[in-house]
């Protein structure tokens, strides 16, 4: 039986190779040696103790980059304790480890919030000259939502 | 007499070798025309045919208005809505995540998008450790010369607008979807 979230009593597998370690810290170095900031996320998706290659398994190897990176940060959207997601298996997911339209809403809402406390980021909103296809882009997905009878969440 | 004959001979001799040099390669050149054009039939127009093209769509982007590039695979693709971004706090954010992605593919997005912007936030999937995707990084011209084999998919759906030649560049298949 599946299921979303994991709490202190998920068992955590941590299987990250050297050769692995090896190509995240060179992405990490090249993104970081331009000035940008990095953000490692792990996407919601349904847990099972039984599933070994289970994206949780990296849990405690990003939360160890933070501690040795600056700027570099980790959210885990299937962690109970900073994310107050509160998913359904029965209605937000396509699949195992796909959201649908209305899981992906509520993620966004929630990634949404987390960026803005976190980050100084521009708000274009406010930002005519720059934001047509923003807003071209926010009134096809409302569009879409509507015309696909889908509730809108945010 | 006989050093009269002996030139002609050789000349025919070099005539012929000439003939089939230009033949192999006229027969060379018509291949490669051909072979060009099929990567052109096969190559996605739109960007509703492949994953390539929506997950460079920061190149269509107005210049440096990004400040949030989403790398990763299906489930950050499936998980990120940027206009949810935008309608809540204002954020720009594009989702450049690609299914089944590999390490070297995603910064290999990174280093694309950087002709077009910096972003100040690089999010990015943490699935990408698996680095077990099929989805390895192409340039566009390996992209192109390789669609009749990556893209041998599309033969049942190709429509008459992928015969004839219409200007597409990267900029213009995206637009058009």
């Amino acid at each position: 039986m599946s299921s979303w979230g994991i709490d202190e009593t998920t068992i955590i597998h941590s299987e990250v190779s050297s050769r692995q370690d090896k190509e995240i810290r060179s992405i990490i170095t090249e993104i970081l040696a331009d000035n940008v900031k990095i953000l490692f996320v792990t996407a919601p998706e349904q847990y099972s103790n039984k599933d070994k290659r289970h994206n949780t398994s990296y849990h405690s190897y990003f939360e160890s980059l933070t501690e040795e990176y600056e700027n570099v940060s980790y959210f885990d959207f299937n962690d109970k304790k900073t994310s107050n997601l509160n998913l359904d298996v029965k209605t937000d997911f396509a699949k195992v480890n796909h959201l649908n339209v209305l899981g992906a809403q509520k993620t966004s809402v929630v990634l949404a919030d987390y960026l803005n406390a976190k980050y100084s980021l521009t708000d274009y909103r406010k930002d005519t000259e720059n934001n047509t296809r923003m807003e071209e882009g926010l009134t096809f997905f409302k569009n879409k939502l509507a015309t696909s009878n889908e509730e809108q969440l945010f | 007499m006989e050093e009269k004959v002996k030139p002609t001979v050789s000349i025919d001799k070099k005539k012929k070798i000439q003939n089939i040099v230009l033949r192999i390669f006229s027969l060379l050149m018509m291949f490669a025309l051909l072979y060009s054009y099929a990567c052109y039939v096969f190559m996605p127009k739109t960007a509703g045919d492949s994953t390539y093209y929506t997950s460079r769509s920061f190149k269509v982007e107005k210049k440096n208005t990004i400040d949030v590039l989403c790398l990763g695979s299906s489930a950050i693709e499936c998980s990120v809505i940027p206009s949810v971004l935008y309608s809540k706090h204002g954020i720009s954010a594009l989702n450049s995540a690609e299914y089944i992605t590999t390490m070297d593919n995603e910064i290999g997005h990174y280093r694309e998008s950087k002709a077009y912007r910096t972003p100040k936030l690089v999010l990015i999937d943490t699935e990408i450790v698996w680095n077990g995707g099929a989805n390895t990084y192409k340039t566009p011209s390996e992209m192109f010369f390789c669609a009749p084999f990556s893209n041998h998919n599309r033969l049942k759906s190709l429509s008459w607008d992928d015969f004839y030649f219409h200007g597409v560049d990267d900029e213009t298949v995206i637009i058009q979807d």
